[in-house]
C-alpha cells in the first residue's frame, strides 16, 4: 500500500516517490498535486501505474503525474514519460488508444451579448452540421487514397483541398502534421475504420461548446491570444477515432510478442514495448504519427463544419479564428538538456498537454514572444481554461495537465444522477444542452470529475503553465 | 425484470474505463456472456436490421486467442455499425477459433469502446468454469 509516508514533499504542489521505493525504479515518480488532493489519488491504482511508469526502459529524470491523474491502463491518465531516443523504448499503450485526442479553440470577434439573441439556434445548426459519429456521420465515405493523404498530410492536407485557412494550420501543434508519418504502416483495418468518420466527435467526453470568455488573468497575454472578456469562443474536443484506436491496438500486439526477441520486461503488459531505434519502433512511430495526423484532420474538418453553422447564422463575412490546437495523448520526439547533455527523447503523454515556453522554435511566431497557447477543457458544465507555458515547466517536460481527470467510474454516475437531471442543472445555470441521447449524458455528470478549478490552480501554481482565461460553458454540444 | 442471480458477469469498478468480470462453463458460454456485459457496459440503441458476421481468429495461446477475439469484436462494432449479441463457434482449438457473430445495426453506442486493454486481463480455467477479467478502453 502506498501512503503519504512514502512521499517526499518537494514543495505545497509537487511530491516525490524515490527510486528506492520498489526495485525496478529507474527513476523516482513525481506528482503535481496539492496536498487535500493527494489523498484523492490515493482511491485507485494511478500511483502504482505511475510507479511502473518509471520502469520503462530509457526513462529520463522522473515519471510524472498531473494533477488530473486517475487510473487508466498501463500509465495512469495524466502521465508523462520522456524516454530517451538512443536506448529506450517506444510504447503505444503509453500513448492510448485515442491517438492525438486533443482541443481546438476558435475565437469569434463577437461578445456574449451580440450573440445571445441567436445562441440556440447556433447550437442546433452546430448539432446539424458536426456528425456525431454514427448515422449522419458516415455520409462521406473516402477511398484508402484519401485516408493516406490524410494520414501523411494531416490538417494541412485539408487546408490545401479548402477546408481551411492557411492560419489554421500555423496555429495547431507541429502544423498540424508530424512529417515522420507513413500511412504504409498502417494497416487495412485501420484505415477501414477510417474512411467514414473524418470530421465526427464520438463519444465518451468528447463535446463541442459554445463558451464565453468569463475572467482574464492576464492582459498582456490574453491580447497577444486575442482574447477578450464577454469573447464568444468555440471548443472541439476529439480525437483519431477509430483508425487511431485500431492503430494502437495493432502495435500493442505486436510488441507484445516482440518483448521476448528485446529482452524487455514490463510490470504491466500493456505498456508492451520495443527498441525506439529498432524497424518494429520506427514503424510504430510512423503508424502512431500517421494517426495522430488524421486526429488533426479530424479536428480541421470540425472546424470547417462549425464555421459553415456559424456563417449561418452570422454572415459569411463573419469569421472565427483558431486560436491553437493541441494534442494530449501523444509520442513525439523533443530535446531537453539532460544532465548538461542535449538529449532527444521520446515524449509519451498521455492525458497531459505540452506546454512549451516563450521563445520555443516550435511555436507560431505570433505567440512566440509569451509562450504557447494551452486549452484545458473542464468536464462537462464546468469552465475550461486557456493558460500559457512557462520556461519552468521545463522540469516537467513542457508538460501540464489536460483536464478535469475523472474520480467516479461511468457505471456509479448512472447510478448516481439520470441525463434528464443533469440537462435540468445545466439549463438552471442558463446552459443549452444539445445530445442525441440522454444515456451518455449521466456518465459525463460533472459530479464524476474532479474540480477543474483546483486542478488548473494546482499547475499555475506550480509553475508548469499560467492561467490566461477561464471559459464558461453557454452552450454543449455532445456526440453519440 | 431479470434475476441477478443469473446474470453470468459483473461490470467492476474502474474510475474511466469499462472493467467487466465474465464467467461461463465453456468457451462458447463465456463469449456470450461477454457480450451480455458488453452490451450493459455500451449500451447500444439497436435497429431492427439484422448483420451476421463470420470470424476467424488465431492466437499464439488460448488467452491470446481470446483477446484476439475481443479485439475483433471491437472492430467488427466499429465498423459495421453494428451490435452483436451471439456468438456461434463452428471450430476451436488452442490456437484457432472460428464461427460466426449475430447481431443488429445500431443506432448509435451511449458508449463506445476505443479497445481492448491488457491491463490486469485474465482468463483462467477454475473448476469446472472459465474467467475473465478485462477492461476495456472506453
Amino acid at each position: 500500500m502506498i501512503s503519504k509516508k512514502d512521499f517526499k514533499k518537494i514543495n505545497d504542489y509537487l511530491w516525490e516517490i524515490p527510486k528506492s521505493f520498489r526495485a525496478d525504479m529507474r527513476v523516482p515518480a513525481r506528482i503535481y498535486v496539492s496536498e487535500k488532493m493527494l489523498e484523492d489519488v490515493f482511491r485507485d491504482k494511478s500511483l502504482y501505474q505511475l510507479i511502473n511508469l518509471c520502469t520503462l526502459p530509457g526513462i529520463q529524470k522522473y515519471g510524472i503525474a498531473m494533477p488530473d491523474c486517475h487510473e487508466g491502463y498501463s500509465s495512469p491518465i495524466g502521465g508523462v514519460a520522456a524516454i530517451r531516443i538512443s536506448d529506450g523504448i517506444i510504447s503505444p499503450g503509453m500513448q492510448g488508444y485515442d491517438i492525438n485526442c486533443g482541443v481546438r479553440l476558435l475565437l469569434s470577434e463577437y461578445s456574449e451579448k451580440e450573440t445571445k439573441p441567436y445562441l440556440e439556434k447556433l447550437a442546433t445548426e452546430i448539432q446539424k452540421e458536426v456528425p456525431s459519429g454514427l448515422g449522419r456521420g458516415r455520409q462521406i465515405k473516402l477511398s484508402i487514397e484519401q485516408i493516406d493523404k490524410i494520414l501523411e498530410g494531416g490538417a494541412r492536407y485539408l487546408v490545401e483541398k479548402g477546408y481551411g485557412e492557411k492560419e489554421d494550420v500555423e496555429n495547431c501543434e507541429a502544423n498540424g502534421r508530424l512529417e515522420w508519418a507513413d500511412a504504409s504502416f498502417v494497416s487495412i483495418k485501420a484505415k477501414n475504420r477510417g474512411r467514414d468518420q473524418v470530421g465526427t466527435l464520438g463519444s465518451g467526453n468528447h463535446f463541442l461548446e459554445i463558451q464565453k470568455v468569463e475572467e482574464i488573468f492576464n492582459e498582456e497575454v490574453a491580447q497577444v491570444f486575442g482574447l477578450f472578456k464577454d469573447q464568444i469562443v468555440i471548443m472541439i474536443h476529439c480525437g483519431s477515432r477509430g483508425l487511431g484506436h485500431q492503430v494502437a491496438t495493432d502495435y500493442i500486439n505486436e510488441f507484445m510478442r516482440l518483448m521476448e526477441k528485446y529482452k524487455i520486461r514490463v510490470p504491466d503488459r500493456e505498456f508492451a514495448c520495443v527498441p525506439f531505434n529498432s524497424n518494429e519502433g520506427q514503424r510504430g512511430l510512423s503508424a502512431s504519427a500517421s494517426a495522430a495526423n488524421y486526429a488533426w484532420a479530424n479536428r480541421q474538418m470540425i472546424t470547417y463544419f462549425v464555421r459553415k453553422a456559424w456563417k449561418s447564422i452570422f454572415g459569411e463575412k463573419s469569421s472565427l479564428q483558431l486560436l491553437y490546437d493541441v494534442a494530449h495523448n501523444i509520442i513525439k520526439k523533443e530535446k531537453y538538456i539532460i544532465d548538461g547533455k542535449e538529449t532527444e527523447v521520446a515524449m509519451h503523454r498521455k492525458g497531459s498537454t505540452r506546454a512549451f515556453p516563450p521563445h520555443h522554435p516550435e511555436i507560431p511566431q505570433r505567440y512566440r514572444e509569451v509562450g504557447q497557447p494551452v486549452l484545458i477543457p473542464g468536464s462537462m458544465g464546468t469552465a475550461s481554461y486557456v493558460l500559457v507555458g512557462t520556461s519552468q515547466g521545463e522540469e516537467a517536460f513542457y508538460s501540464t495537465t489536460h483536464g478535469a481527470g475523472r474520480t467516479m467510474s461511468r457505471h456509479a454516475a448512472i447510478r448516481s444522477i439520470s441525463g434528464q437531471e443533469i440537462i435540468k442543472k445545466l439549463q438552471a445555470k442558463g446552459i443549452i444542452v444539445k445530445c442525441w441521447s440522454l444515456k451518455g449524458l449521466a456518465e459525463e455528470a460533472p459530479e464524476a470529475y474532479k474540480n477543474i478549478d483546483e486542478v488548473v490552480d494546482v499547475v499555475h501554481k506550480a509553475g508548469l503553465s499560467k492561467k490566461v482565461a477561464k471559459l464558461i460553458p453557454l452552450a454543449v454540444i455532445k456526440g453519440e | 425484470m431479470k434475476n441477478l442471480a443469473s446474470k453470468n458477469y459483473e461490470i467492476l469498478e474502474h474510475p474511466a474505463d469499462l472493467k467487466i468480470k465474465v464467467w461461463g462453463k465453456n468457451l462458447e458460454e463465456i463469449l456470450n456472456n461477454i457480450l451480455l456485459a458488453i452490451k450493459e457496459g455500451t449500451r447500444p440503441e439497436l435497429l431492427k436490421e439484422e448483420i451476421v458476421t463470420p470470424f476467424k481468429i488465431e492466437g499464439e495461446n488460448f488467452e491470446n486467442l481470446i483477446f484476439n477475439f475481443l479485439a475483433e469484436l471491437v472492430y467488427q462494432m466499429d465498423l459495421n455499425d453494428s451490435f452483436y449479441e451471439k456468438v456461434k463457434i463452428k471450430k476451436s482449438t488452442e490456437k484457432k477459433l472460428e464461427g460466426e457473430i449475430f447481431g443488429q445495426k445500431v443506432k448509435r453506442f451511449t458508449t463506445e469502446i476505443k479497445g481492448v486493454t491488457w491491463y490486469e486481463f485474465s482468463f483462467k480455467k477454475e473448476k469446472d468454469k472459465f474467467i475473465l477479467i478485462v477492461v476495456f478502453d472506453v
